[in-house]
This record gives C-alpha cells, sequence and structure tokens, in this order.
C-alpha cells in the first residue's frame, strides 16, 4: 500500500504553471498536481504527475474567463474530484497565482476541502506584477481577504519579489532584463521554494528532514510565514549565500527577523557541499533571530546541484510545539484517512513517543 | 437429527479466520470440522476500510472451511468475532413480579425466571449503538444486595436479573453486516460476539473466572477486554488501539519507509520493557529509499513500543479503575490476541495490573491450533461457547416436546 506523500498542488494557471516548474527541477519526481478550470492550458504542463479540471459542467474545460467567483463556484461543484486528489496526502503544497480567474476563485474551497480531511497545507500565494495595474491589484487583496484563516501556513509571495534573481544580494533586477528573463526568474525562483520542501524530505541526505518533522513543523508554525531564499556558487559562496539570505530586501530575512518565531531552513547544493557551508549558513540565520527561536535545518544533496548552493528558509510568525497533531496530518501514518477516534480526549492514532514528548535514545 | 455445523468467523485487523465445529456426543471438546485463516488489510482500528479486501479475505478463509467440510454439512449461519474499536458495557436488570396466593410474598417458579430473562432480552441499547449478547450475571430479590445464582424456589415479592449489556457503534455492525452478506451469500448472520469474553472462556479454567481474572485481547487494530470474576461479568470495553498503533509508532519514529519494514522491526527488535535492552546495541534498519544503509538504537526501539503499550494497559487500567474492578482478578490477567506476542509484554502487564500474568492455552486436540493459543483461544471459545448454547436450546425444544406429548398422554388417559 502507498505511504501518504507529499504533494504539490498548482491551482489555476499561473499555479499549474509554478508547480510545473518545480517539478521540472527535480526531474518531474516530485508528485505534482495541476487543478484548473482549463484542460487545455495543462497540456503544456509536462512536469506534472496528474491534471484534474474542475467545473466541466459549468466552463466545458474552457477556462473560467478570469472569473474568480465562477471558479470558485466550479471548485464547489467540484469537491468530490477534489476531495479524492486529496486522498493519501501527507501535506499538500499548494500554490495559486492570486490576479483573476481559478487561482483566486478555487483556493479558498480547496484550503477548506484540505482541512476538514486533516490534511496539512503550505500554500503560496502568488500576487501579479504592479504594473499589472489597480484592477488586478485589487483582485488579488479580495482574494487574499477569501484566505483569511484558510491553510496551516500561508506564504505570501509577489511576483515582484520572484523575479528578484536569487544570487542578488540588492534584489535589485538588472534593467536590461527582458520580460521572458524576468518571467523565467520568476518560475526558477518558486519552482525552487515549491520543490526544496520535497526535496528535504524525500531525498537522501545528511541532515534529512522526516515527512513526519515537516508535517510537525508545519503545524507548529501554523499561520502567516516569509519565504526567504538565496543562492551562491563559487569561491566563498557559503559567505556570500549568508548575506544575500540575510540582507536582500525581497525574500530575504532582515525585514522580518524580529516577528519570527520559529524557521525551517534547507540547504540544497552538489556533493560538494562542505561541513563549514552548513555551519557558516546556520550561524547566519540563527544570529538574525530573537534569541532562542528554534530553528530546524536540513540538508538535501543533489548531483544536479554540483557548485551551486541554494539556501531557502520558511520563517514562521507562529511557533507552537506542542501543536495538536491530527493522525492524519501525519506523514508515514498509516491511519491517514481514517476516522479519528479520540480516546478520553485524545488521538491515540498520533504515536505515544510523541504526545508524551518522548527523547528517544538516538545516539 | 444432526444439528447444522456451528461457524465462527473472525474478521480480524491483519487476518481473517474461519472455524466450524459441531458438539461431540459425550464431550464438552467440539469436534472441529474446519479451519481456515487468511491474511487481511481490510480492516483498520476496527473499522472497515477496503470492503473489497475484506470480503475476499473472509470468502477464503470460508473456502478453506468448505473445502475441509466437503459434504458433511451446510453452513447456514454465523456468529461473527470483530474487532470492533469501540465497545462499552453498562449494567442492566429487569425486574418481574413474583407471583403469590393473596400474599405479597410468592415462590420463584421457572415461569417467572424466564419472564425476567426474557424482559432482559429485550433491552436495547442506545440510539446509534448496536447489541452484543447481553451477558446475564446474576439475580437478586426485593433490591436486597446479595447476588443470587440461583433463586428458584427463593421466596420474594419482586425478582431482579442483572446483566451486561456490550454494545458497540451502529454503522460498526451494520457495515460488517453487509459485508457478510456480500462475501458468504447463504449464510445468515446470527450474532456479533466479544473476543476478549470469548478468549477468556477458551484459555481459563472456571476458577480463574471465580477468583477473578482479567483478559485482554490485544489485536491488530483494537484492544479489547473483559473481566470476570465469581463468574460474571464485571467489566468490558475495547479501544480502536492495537499491534498496528506500535508499528505505526516504529515507522514514524525510524522512518522505515514501509509498514512490512515497521512490522518486521517490531517483531525481531521490539520489546514491551526496557530492562535488559541494551544501550550500545544498534540494529539495522531497512529504507525503501534505498540510500546509505542506517542503523537505530535497540534501546529506543523498546522505548517507542514500551511507551504504547504501556499507555495502552493504562487506559484499560484506569477504565477498570472507573468502574470500581480495579484488584478484582486475584487469579491474573490473561493476553490474547495476534498482537500479544511481544516480548516482555507479561511483565510490563504484570507491572502495571500488579497481578500474575497468565499464559493462554487451549486444547482443541490440533496442536497446530493449540500451538497459537494466543491468537486462536477467541475462536475456539467462540465455537465452544455457540455449540453449548446450540445444545441448550436443543434441550429445551426437546423439553418443550415431551411436555407436548405429556400432554396429549394425559389427555389419552383420561
Amino acid at each position: 500500500m502507498n505511504e501518504p506523500e507529499i504533494r504539490l498542488f498548482g491551482i489555476g494557471g499561473a499555479g499549474g504553471r509554478l508547480a510545473n516548474a518545480a517539478a521540472a527541477s527535480v526531474g518531474g519526481r516530485l508528485p505534482a498536481i495541476a487543478i484548473d478550470t482549463d484542460a487545455t492550458d495543462m497540456n503544456a504542463l509536462a512536469a506534472c504527475t496528474r491534471f484534474v479540471t474542475i467545473g466541466n459542467l459549468r466552463f466545458r474545460g474552457l477556462g473560467s474567463g478570469g472569473d474568480a467567483p465562477d471558479a470558485a463556484m466550479a471548485a464547489e461543484e467540484s469537491r468530490t474530484t477534489l476531495a479524492t486528489v486529496l486522498d493519501g496526502t501527507a501535506l499538500a503544497v499548494v500554490v495559486a497565482g492570486l490576479g483573476e480567474g481559478t487561482g483566486a476563485g478555487a483556493l479558498p474551497t480547496f484550503l477548506r476541502l484540505a482541512e476538514s480531511r486533516n490534511v496539512p497545507t503550505l500554500a503560496f500565494t502568488v500576487a501579479p506584477f504592479e504594473m499589472e495595474g489597480i484592477e488586478r491589484l485589487k483582485a488579488a487583496a479580495a482574494a487574499t481577504r477569501t484566505l483569511d484563516g484558510l491553510g496551516t501556513v500561508r506564504v505570501r509571495l509577489s511576483n515582484d519579489e520572484l523575479v528578484s534573481p536569487p544570487e542578488s544580494a540588492s534584489g535589485e533586477i538588472p534593467p536590461e532584463t527582458t520580460l521572458a528573463d524576468a518571467l523565467a526568474t520568476a518560475e526558477r525562483n518558486a519552482g525552487f521554494a515549491l520543490s526544496c520542501i520535497w526535496r528535504l524530505a524525500r531525498t537522501p541526505a545528511f541532515l534529512r528532514l522526516s515527512p513526519a518533522t515537516l508535517v510537525q513543523t508545519v503545524l507548529a508554525g501554523r499561520g502567516d510565514a516569509h519565504f526567504a531564499i538565496a543562492e551562491a556558487s563559487g569561491p566563498d559562496r557559503e559567505n556570500k549565500v549568508a548575506d544575500i539570505l540575510v540582507e536582500r530586501p525581497t525574500l530575504g530575512l532582515r525585514a522580518i527577523a524580529g516577528d519570527v518565531r520559529g524557521a525551517l531552513v534547507g540547504i540544497c547544493a552538489g556533493r560538494d557541499l562542505r561541513l563549514a557551508e552548513i555551519e557558516r549558513v546556520s550561524k547566519a540565520v540563527s544570529g538574525m533571530l530573537p534569541t532562542g527561536t528554534p530553528v530546524r535545518l536540513s540538508v538535501a544533496t543533489d548531483s544536479a546541484l554540483e557548485g551551486r548552493l541554494l539556501v531557502s528558509t520558511l520563517a514562521f510568525r507562529n511557533w507552537n510545539e506542542t501543536a495538536g497533531v491530527p493522525d492524519s496530518m501525519r506523514a508515514n501514518n498509516r491511519f491517514s484517512g481514517t476516522e479519528v477516534v479520540p480516546v478520553d480526549g485524545e488521538n491515540l492514532d498520533e504515536p505515544t513517543w510523541i504526545r508524551r514528548n518522548l527523547k528517544l535514545a538516538m545516539a | 437429527m444432526n444439528n447444522p455445523p456451528v461457524l465462527i468467523i473472525d474478521v480480524g485487523t491483519s487476518h481473517v479466520a474461519a472455524m466450524a465445529g459441531r458438539s461431540r456426543d459425550g464431550s464438552d471438546r467440539p469436534e472441529l470440522l474446519g479451519f481456515g485463516v487468511c491474511q487481511s488489510a481490510g480492516m483498520r482500528k476496527g473499522r472497515i476500510s477496503n470492503p473489497e479486501i475484506a470480503a475476499d479475505a473472509i470468502e477464503n478463509a470460508l473456502e478453506k472451511v468448505r473445502a475441509q467440510i466437503g459434504r458433511n454439512g451446510m453452513l447456514r449461519s454465523a456468529n461473527v468475532i470483530a474487532s470492533f474499536g469501540d465497545v462499552r458495557a453498562e449494567n442492566v436488570s429487569a425486574d418481574v413480579t413474583i407471583e403469590s396466593d393473596g400474599s405479597s410474598i410468592g415462590t420463584v417458579s421457572a415461569r417467572e425466571k424466564q419472564q425476567a430473562r426474557d424482559a432482559l432480552f429485550k433491552l436495547t441499547p442506545p440510539d446509534g449503538r448496536w447489541a452484543l449478547p447481553i451477558f446475564t450475571n446474576h439475580w437478586t430479590i426485593d433490591g436486597k444486595p446479595d447476588a443470587i445464582k440461583e433463586p428458584l424456589d427463593r421466596d420474594g415479592a419482586v425478582l431482579t436479573i442483572h446483566g451486561k449489556l456490550l454494545h458497540m457503534p451502529f454503522d460498526h455492525g451494520d457495515m460488517l453486516a453487509r459485508l457478510l452478506a456480500e462475501a458468504g451469500p447463504g449464510i445468515e448472520l446470527e450474532n456479533y460476539r466479544f473476543s476478549a469474553l470469548d478468549a477468556m472462556n477458551a484459555a481459563t479454567t472456571q476458577q480463574h473466572r471465580e477468583d477473578g481474572v482479567l483478559c485482554i485481547d490485544f489485536g491488530g487494530g483494537t484492544t479489547s477486554w473483559c473481566l470476570s470474576r465469581h463468574d460474571s461479568l464485571v467489566a468490558a470495553g475495547s479501544i480502536p488501539v492495537g499491534g498496528d498503533h506500535v508499528t505505526n509508532d516504529l515507522l514514524m519514529a525510524f522512518n522505515v519507509g514501509s509498514t512490512s519494514a515497521a512490522e518486521t522491526l517490531k517483531r525481531t527488535h521490539g520489546s514491551a520493557v526496557l530492562d535488559g535492552v541494551p544501550r550500545d546495541e544498534r540494529v539495522r534498519l531497512s529504507t525503501e529509499l534505498g540510500g546509505t544503509e542506517r542503523t537505530a538504537p535497540a534501546y529506543a526501539i523498546a522505548q517507542v513500543v514500551n511507551a504504547r503499550l504501556d499507555e495502552t494497559l493504562r487506559i484499560i487500567k484506569a477504565r477498570l479503575e472507573a468502574e470500581g474492578a480495579l484488584f478484582k482478578f486475584g487469579a491474573g490477567v490473561l493476553m490474547c490476541g495476534r498482537a500479544s506476542r511481544m516480548r516482555g509484554l507479561d511483565k510490563l502487564v504484570s507491572r502495571v495490573f500488579d497481578a500474575p500474568c497468565i499464559e493462554p492455552r487451549i486444547e482443541t486436540g490440533y496442536s497446530g491450533i493449540d500451538r497459537d493459543a494466543a491468537g486462536n483461544a477467541a475462536i475456539w471459545g467462540a465455537l465452544q461457547s455457540c455449540l453449548r448454547e446450540q445444545r441448550v436450546r436443543e434441550k429445551n425444544r426437546k423439553g418443550l416436546f415431551d411436555r407436548f406429548v405429556g400432554l396429549f398422554e394425559s389427555e389419552d388417559s383420561q
């Protein structure tokens, strides 16, 4: 029988493209599911493992025409289909664009459904470029309001942030950057952000983040989170990457460091990664955050990343280490999807050693 | 005329077993006609999680039994043991006025005893619950606290029968009934049985049950228990926690990749107690990721297993305490069920309950079945009980027939 998976869900056109970019960045190994009202749009998403068309009766697979309320109704009509794709999911990493259309309309339904099925969600939303105009920004703001209280952890990104090159400490976009380059950078950044979660939990590594720990981290950090990313290569790359991660105004840590209550730091690199580099990055992040902030560090190596050092950080604004963990939220939990029957108020499907905070003699 | 064979189906989380037998003349030990066991993954925590797999397993187990029975008998009905995860027991009673000749005091007759029994058996469980058979425990007369085993010919005004009504969520029973109808067409569901009680009846002596014995049936998905003292059912219950939870805890602690790998880890290195587990010993872990070979401390594995089993036993202890039934099992604790073979579990049980642990033994006359007394006690006990009930029914029927014939004979003689 299959164990519950960490899955990536791309909702709407933009969500699908970003999910596809993330899956492509790890050679299609990441289970990525595109959900859209437009069946033709999804044909281009070669790296996605599954395509789900919603609102077929309403839109006949031709898309919502940028009508978020209509897309929301389509999602409601397709609840059964959406519920099916959530089966066997230990953690849903969700991405959607918040312009107009399916992403903005269907995301709230999807997050509510996941919550009702005890599937924790790490939801990335991407707001449009400022240059796209006030109407689209207003639509994005309205869509953001519909997401209040939804999703286990919410990460708000914007295209303006995502186009910022991860190897630039200033975060400035060179004036000669073409639109195509900027969009490619945005896809690369988002792709890395999304795939990183899966990579850290599913790649054999020195400090592998077990799926259970990842789920526990998401639950502990319930609420809003900030995403930071940095990349460097060449000599002294560990110092470069630490500086970028900390100092960069967009997708960096400096601006929000004081509000951080917990963090998940993922280091991805080739097999040339050195111990000193891990230490440098770890110290840089810890040094930025309030004293005593729990930081979970994970390292994944991949020969495809030879010569590169990428660091991503999820900085949580809330942290509750002892957050209740429903059974089906746990990766690897064979009771996923079964009804929780509390005994004397406790969910006994969750391991006793976790509920009792038992320190296992692992050394 | 020969009675049809009695069929018991034990629908467990990891196995489905079917056993058919009939009474032997002049012996309490049933004649075993067929026995079949199949692995199953269709149940989780006492509920059907995959009807198709569960139905297949039941069908296969029945097929094995049919192949052994041959033409010796048709299988018409089944008593079913299932690992229900939320069985509750409540005290019930029924009153009958003892008939008298004008005065307020009368003498208990067999008819009044039967009336009281009938009234008790008519009691229904709370809404949304499915009744398991009611167990009669003792009698009282005129509300006096003295428990009476045999009230016949006693004097009084009101006869009360006391018993235990066991019940489980209605949908659990209903779903399984539908599944059985599909898996065994032509076989009618006669009754559900309570595994811990049947296991206790099979694996303990009358003396144990008089002195007080707690039987814990530790299955794959559920743990059920019952406590008998003075040969009465004092307490019973179940929780949806079993050996699968131990496996799951190990899977999540050591990330071994698959439940089968965690199951192997549990069987080979699991220990219910920590004493005697070396702190410096490491054991190899298998991983589906195929990465570098990993090891884990044997002590940490024992910590995970010990935490779960200790918690499960203490939940039972707390339930017994709440019912005022703790310390009423002088004979000890009997551990049954396929998940009860964990190393050191007897020691842990003794510590938690401060009582000796009784080794389960059954004598079916078939060494293969007797060897796994812990796993087979419930199904064998159910077969014994059902055949006993069949004999009682037969005897009652015969008694009625004799009385009927006697009636004609007396009319003829007039």
